[in-house]
């Protein structure tokens, strides 16, 4: 009976869904952003001074959330803005106090925004929190160059990636397993204690257990779940640029859309633009900067020709 | 009888002349394999006749503070130059520097000056220029061995790594992990020529020997991209498969196979250049993790750096199997032949 699971499971795989982290895309960013406001509210009240991430993080879905639950929204917004208030007066007791409440609005959030969540989505979360921006290869990074508080983000972090692995593990082959398990041990030697230990080590040690973690899944689940192409990438995010100038698209989705195409953009082609082409990867953080429907598609197309798209 | 000796003596001269002047006049070359362990700070030695260590050579007595990674050896073999860096990439210590290391005494005779955090390093066809990929700073240097300075260092793409140098001296190519390129350097005229996408993830180059082609491992790609070396432009892609995470690689004498270490699999995959295509996959008995790997110059053994067995394999490349292991330092990162006349 299990075997055949593993079958169906693997037929299934092989049939669809390649390139997770572009295919499903946008629940993915809704998982993510909720799961790094999660984490920034749980350290908020020993670091103060993560606040200004929670509204950032917020307009990741804010756009999408106003279509679905208007109230739910305006309640998070109140919620977080008071936060961020809080944060910057550094009133820990205070934060401490509303911090429950305001996780359990963001729990409300993602019920709306991802009503179900199978293996694949826990999957591809489990790929940006241990290689995204703020996940724990990136924070032991930050860390290293002076960031005291990205420590704790990137503890939070390795807590909820462990989750992730432990609901996931049971999918995958004793390999698999086997390798996932020595690349969170690895994890583990990084972030021993809730407090940062005075020692550190190169943060490319950081990088390879979550290389050695992804890997170690896509293996086991026989998906491709990071993107090794760059046309992909730069397809969807034309896609969202696209579907953010659309006439009378609301504010806050147009806003959503584009901060959702510079994220990826960040993550796969940024370094590749900064060295083929610095002008183009120039005009492009402008964009993401300011926004512009006007200047956008001639931006994409420079960076599709560059890119050999 | 007569006719007899001499149709005998004539037998003996065309044998004798067939085995070629080297080999009647000289002694046989005595190979060493010259082992990096990036955890423990020092150089494992490895007689290649017996497969047996013969020494170890302590870089610093700080392991786990400093590290030895990438080496090359000089075109005579004679010396082994080792990429030394602390574990802290973000700035320029008195640890980040290329020591080179005499191969008949197994001492460290020399050291240069190379920029920050030099990962990996790369000899001149001529022995006269040394070539290094500075990880953090996004640079790569050259120095020249004659005056004892430096030519110049150039920008990379990011996180610069592999590097290797034409064999007419030429080109520098210089691989950059995280924006997936290789950096062309025009070592004559000392200036970037252009970057080219590859494979994700690009950690090793080398040129084939007639430098018509180039091969780039990438490591995220699964892949090895085949470049056109003198249009600088990648003109194939082989796939090794997603988890196979390639680093180092090594020609065969004849440049028919290039051995491609593959870490994510713990094997050797034997890829056929004229077809571009893996022809085996060399697992049994493989060490975990082989990331370095080298052939000896007459092409008799390979041996891979396993850096999570602490262990070096070797192979023997007539039938692509594994027929020794042998015990080195912490973290084995690479491995190259040096040669004692």
């Amino acid at each position: 009976m299990k075997k055949s699971f593993v079958i169906v499971w693997s037929l299934l795989l092989s049939c669809g869904f390649g390139q997770v982290l572009l295919e499903r895309e946008e629940p993915l960013r809704f998982l993510r952003a909720t799961a790094l406001l999660d984490i920034y509210l749980d350290a908020l009240p020993q670091a103060p001074t993560l606040a200004p991430r929670l509204p950032q993080s917020l307009a990741l879905f804010a756009g999408t959330l106003e279509t679905r639950d208007p109230v739910l929204l305006k309640r998070l917004e109140k919620g977080l803005g008071e936060a961020v208030a809080l944060g910057r007066r550094e009133d820990r007791k205070a934060l401490a106090a509303m911090v429950p409440q305001l996780r359990a609005l963001v729990g409300q959030a993602e019920s709306r925004l991802v009503p179900r969540r199978d293996d694949l989505l826990l999957a591809g979360l489990l790929v940006h929190l241990a290689l995204g921006d703020d996940g724990v290869a990136e924070s032991y990074e930050d860390f290293y160059k002076g960031e005291e508080e990205a420590y704790r983000v990137g503890f939070l972090a390795l807590g909820r990636l462990e989750n992730l692995w432990l609901a996931l593990r049971p999918r995958l082959p004793k390999e698999a397993q086997a390798h996932g398990a020595q690349a969170l041990k690895a994890f583990r030697t990084l972030y021993p204690t809730p407090a940062p230990l005075t020692r550190l080590v190169d943060p490319e040690d950081a990088e390879r257990a979550a290389l050695d973690l992804v890997l170690a899944l896509e293996g086991g689940l026989g998906q491709v779940l990071l993107p090794r192409e760059v046309g992909p990438v730069w397809h969807r995010i034309q896609a969202l640029v696209e579907a953010a100038c659309r006439p009378g698209v609301p504010s806050r989705l147009r806003m959503e859309r584009f901060l959702a195409a510079s994220g990826l953009y960040e993550f796969h082609l940024e370094d590749i633009l900064k060295v083929l082409d610095p002008r183009t990867a120039e005009a492009f953080e402008e964009l993401w900067d300011r926004p512009d429907c006007a200047k956008a598609p001639g931006l994409l197309r420079d960076a599709g020709r560059i890119l050999g798209g | 009888m007569g006719r007899i000796y001499r149709v005998s003596l004539l037998v003996f001269v065309l044998c004798a002349s067939s085995l070629g002047p080297i080999a009647l006049v000289q002694p046989a070359a005595r190979y060493r394999a010259y082992v990096s362990n990036e955890y423990g700070a020092s150089i494992t030695v490895i007689d290649v006749t017996s497969d047996s260590v013969i020494g170890t050579i302590s870089i610093s007595g700080r392991p786990g503070e400093v590290r030895p990674r990438g080496m090359a050896v000089s075109p005579d073999g004679r010396t082994i130059y080792v990429a030394l860096s602390d574990f802290n990439p973000r700035v320029e210590t008195k640890e980040d520097k290329v020591v080179a290391i005499d191969v008949a005494s197994n001492r460290v005779v020399a050291e240069y000056r190379v920029g920050t955090n030099p990962e990996r390093v790369a000899l001149s066809p001529d022995g006269t220029q040394l070539w290094a990929a500075n990880e953090n700073a996004a640079r790569a240097t050259g120095f020249d061995l004659r005056t004892g300075r430096v030519l110049g260092d150039f920008q990379t793409g990011v996180e610069p790594e592999g590097v290797a140098v034409s064999p007419d001296g030429r080109w520098v190519y210089v691989t950059g992990e995280t924006s997936h390129t290789v950096t062309v350097i025009d070592a004559r005229e000392l200036r970037v020529l252009r970057h080219f996408l590859v494979a994700q993830r690009p950690r090793f180059v080398v040129f084939s020997q007639d430098g018509a082609k180039a091969y780039v491992s990438g490591e995220i790609g699964g892949a090895v991209s085949v470049v056109d070396a003198r249009e600088h432009r990648v003109v194939q892609t082989i796939s090794l498969g997603l988890d196979s995470r390639p680093v180092e690689m090594a020609l065969s004498l004849d440049g028919r196979l290039l051995f491609v270490a593959g870490g994510g699999t713990s094997a050797v995959y034997a890829v056929d250049t004229t077809q571009n295509r893996v022809v085996r996959v060399i697992r049994e008995r493989m060490g975990r993790r082989p990331w370095g790997i080298a052939i000896t110059p007459d092409g008799s053994k390979i041996y891979t750096a396993n850096g999570l067995s602490d262990s070096v394999s070797v192979i023997d490349p007539t039938n692509l199997a594994v027929i020794r292991s042998v015990s080195v330092g912490r973290g084995p990162h690479s491995v190259v032949i040096g040669v004692v006349q």
